[in-house]
């Protein structure tokens, strides 16, 4: 208690030198905080956008497609769709089951033929429409079983489509079948949706999964099913338990996170990250060690003395810890603050990276638009490593201050 | 550009040779250019009608269509699928342009660039073997290496060599019977020099004086499950055909 009050009291002693030292580990905190909080809300965003548009908590497909998943081999569709469906609705662990096709057209424009994604889906409840970033700015959703599509904004500007025109609502699309064959089109664009994630940004359309069905010849069958848990964190057990209640399906059940690549990426980059932050606080605690280096050599006299009172020498180094932990607590404490505020503001917002040539992102599944975001343990985590940091750094000006012998240091003059 | 023959020989409804011509099988020799002329000049007709069913076999399984084939001398031919799960869509040669009728769609699609190197209603014949207008001797070099027997027919063996690097086949060997001057054989090589497909054809019929193989098989070597056959139900030659069938703006009739 003596001890916390002589280094509250030493803290001031030289407030440009605290100051100094509180301010380095307010900045580093402040900009690790920022700096994961945009990687946690980048990764955050791939792994909702890989779910949400892709995969699901739990993809669901014929398992003689995936093995022949190269030629992308559309007669490999989920036999009885309709019937998977129901079963896995009624599964009380399933939040959500979504049928979803995804498949490659091309585009008959002015005599050429543009190369497009197309993707049918069911627009009652895919979270492809009714996603977070996902946005209807025109139009409406298409009905059900028509041959209306919703398109990108970026396709709606290639094409060249306008919603009061009917003239220019329309385009005719044509694809290969799964019997082998070829199928034609014309559909009527009855909306336009804007979508952040840069995957879904430029040649894509929607249509109802019982269209696509039917233009790909699939006996209205899916490619896919999503399914959604009611528990995230759940995938492994629950895709062995889906297995066991759909078995003798030929079915390919797996989570998401088996079938993105980019999992693993999540994972390095977690680490690089940390990496990053620790990084941070080892250039502020330089700062911390020469103010308390200073401070040791300043007090030289001072330190002799308490020495010479009995002071021991355990107590001396707690001293100048306790010292250097304060203004190591008070600097990480207002950092992490701060950093709490901003990134609730920029999680709001969002951090727009279209600016910053977010079309080089395509394929990565990340959104133009990416909401920082920290949980309680990232905040209290920073703000503990800062001040064992600064604690680390200060160790040995700290060790040196117990060193010093009394008679030496009351004659140095 | 055997598989340009054997489009003709089916979608174009011309194979075999002039009836006129048979007593001159009696006469002992015969050139590959001779031969060659022969096997093309049933290829020359006014008018034809045929009724055939497109087997495709592959790993997947099988599919079946039913079409019936219209064309005209000087190359328009009209493809219509009647039976089968495209039933409606049609696919008309102008010219050398192909251009494709969806019954969904609004317009007609006019195919162009690598859209014509797309495999036609799944088989293996792709949309650029129908737009071919150059003769065999124009494309190839021509050598005669022999005679042999296929299906118990006597043929000559024919080796042609492509003359440019164009083409799909940078050689094809032809196996063409030496009474009826229809191809009973062929394989086709790559650039490589190893054969990929190879056509069978058989049960040859006379029709309007032309003779025509009612069974083709071609089958993908490399893939080996894949097969396409043809099968011919009704052939006519030589009959009145509307202008309309060769129409672009009719497709949709």
């Amino acid at each position: 208690m003596k001890l916390t009050h002589m280094a509250q009291r030493n803290m001031w002693r030289n407030g440009g030198r605290t100051l100094l030292s509180a301010s380095a580990i307010f900045l580093s905190s402040l900009i690790i905080c920022f700096v994961i909080a945009l990687e946690s809300g980048f990764i955050e965003d791939m792994k909702s956008n890989i779910t949400n548009h892709v995969t699901g908590d739990i993809r669901i497909m014929s398992a003689d497609y995936i093995k022949n998943e190269r030629i992308n081999p559309l007669q490999f569709f989920i036999e009885d769709t309709a019937g998977v469906l129901g079963k896995l609705r009624e599964n009380p662990m399933v939040s959500l089951a979504t049928p979803k096709s995804d498949f490659g057209v091309s585009i008959y424009r002015g005599g050429e033929q543009i190369p497009t994604r197309a993707v049918g889906i069911d627009f009652n409840d895919s979270p492809i429409v009714n996603g977070r970033n996902n946005r209807l700015i025109a139009g409406r959703i298409p009905s059900p079983l028509s041959s209306e599509v919703l398109i990108t904004t970026g396709l709606a500007e290639e094409l060249g489509i306008r919603l009061d025109d009917a003239k220019n609502n329309r385009f005719t699309a044509i694809t290969r079948t799964a019997i082998s064959g070829s199928n034609g089109k014309t559909f009527t664009v009855s909306g336009i949706l804007s979508m952040a994630d840069t995957d879904f940004t430029t040649r894509v359309f929607f249509m109802d999964w019982h269209t696509a069905g039917s233009f790909l010849r699939m006996n209205g069958n899916a490619l896919q099913i999503q399914v959604f848990l009611k528990t995230k964190g759940s995938e492994t057990a629950s895709a062995v338990s889906l297995s066991h209640d759909l078995s003798g399906r030929n079915l390919d059940i797996r989570p998401w996170y088996t079938i993105s690549g980019l999992y693993q990426f999540f994972t390095m980059a977690n680490l690089i990250y940390a990496f990053i932050g620790c990084m941070f606080y080892l250039l502020a605690s330089t700062v911390v060690f020469n103010t308390t280096m200073m401070s040791v050599l300043e007090r030289k006299k001072e330190i002799g003395t308490l020495n010479a009172l009995g002071m021991d020498k355990r107590d001396l180094v707690s001293l100048f810890l306790l010292e250097s932990g304060l203004i190591a607590a008070v600097g990480a404490f207002l950092g992490t603050l701060s950093g709490f505020i901003i990134v609730s503001i920029a999680g709001r917002i969002g951090f727009d990276l279209s600016t910053m040539g977010a079309s080089s992102l395509k394929g990565l599944s990340v959104s133009r638009i990416i909401y920082p975001s920290l949980t309680v343990f990232q905040y209290l985590s920073i703000l503990a490593l800062g001040v064992l940091i600064s604690l680390a750094a200060c160790w040995f000006p700290a060790h040196m201050a117990a060193s010093v012998e009394p008679s030496e240091a009351l004659a140095d003059r | 550009m055997i598989g340009n023959a054997l489009v003709h020989k089916y979608f174009k409804a011309v194979a075999g040779v002039c009836l006129a011509s048979i007593p001159l099988l009696s006469l002992p020799a015969q050139d590959e250019t001779e031969i060659i002329k022969k096997l093309e000049a049933n290829q020359v007709f006014d008018t034809s009608r045929i009724e055939a069913k497109i087997l495709v076999t592959n790993r997947f399984g099988l599919t079946g269509n039913a079409i019936t084939s219209y064309s005209r001398a000087g190359g328009d031919t009209l493809i219509e699928i009647t039976e089968g799960p495209d039933r409606g869509q049609k696919i008309l040669r102008q010219k050398s342009s192909i251009y494709l009728f969806y019954p969904d769609a609004e317009e007609v699609i006019w195919l162009k660039g690598s859209a014509l190197k797309d495999s036609m209603m799944g088989s293996d014949f792709s949309y650029e073997d129908l737009t071919n207008d150059k003769t065999i001797l124009d494309r190839y070099t021509a050598s005669l290496t022999g005679k042999e027997p296929v299906d118990g027919e006597e043929c000559f063996r024919l080796t042609l060599t492509a003359k440019t690097r164009n083409e799909t086949y940078a050689r094809e060997e032809l196996w063409v019977d030496s009474k009826l001057f229809v191809t009973r054989r062929a394989l086709l090589y790559s650039a490589s020099g190893k054969a990929i497909r190879e056509m069978l054809s058989s049960d040859i019929r006379t029709v309007g004086g032309k003779n025509l193989a009612f069974r083709t098989v071609m089958k993908d070597l490399l893939k080996k499950t894949t097969s396409t056959e043809m099968l011919i139900g009704k052939a006519e030659i030589g009959i009145p055909l509307s202008d309309k069938y060769f129409n672009r703006d009719e497709l949709s009739w």
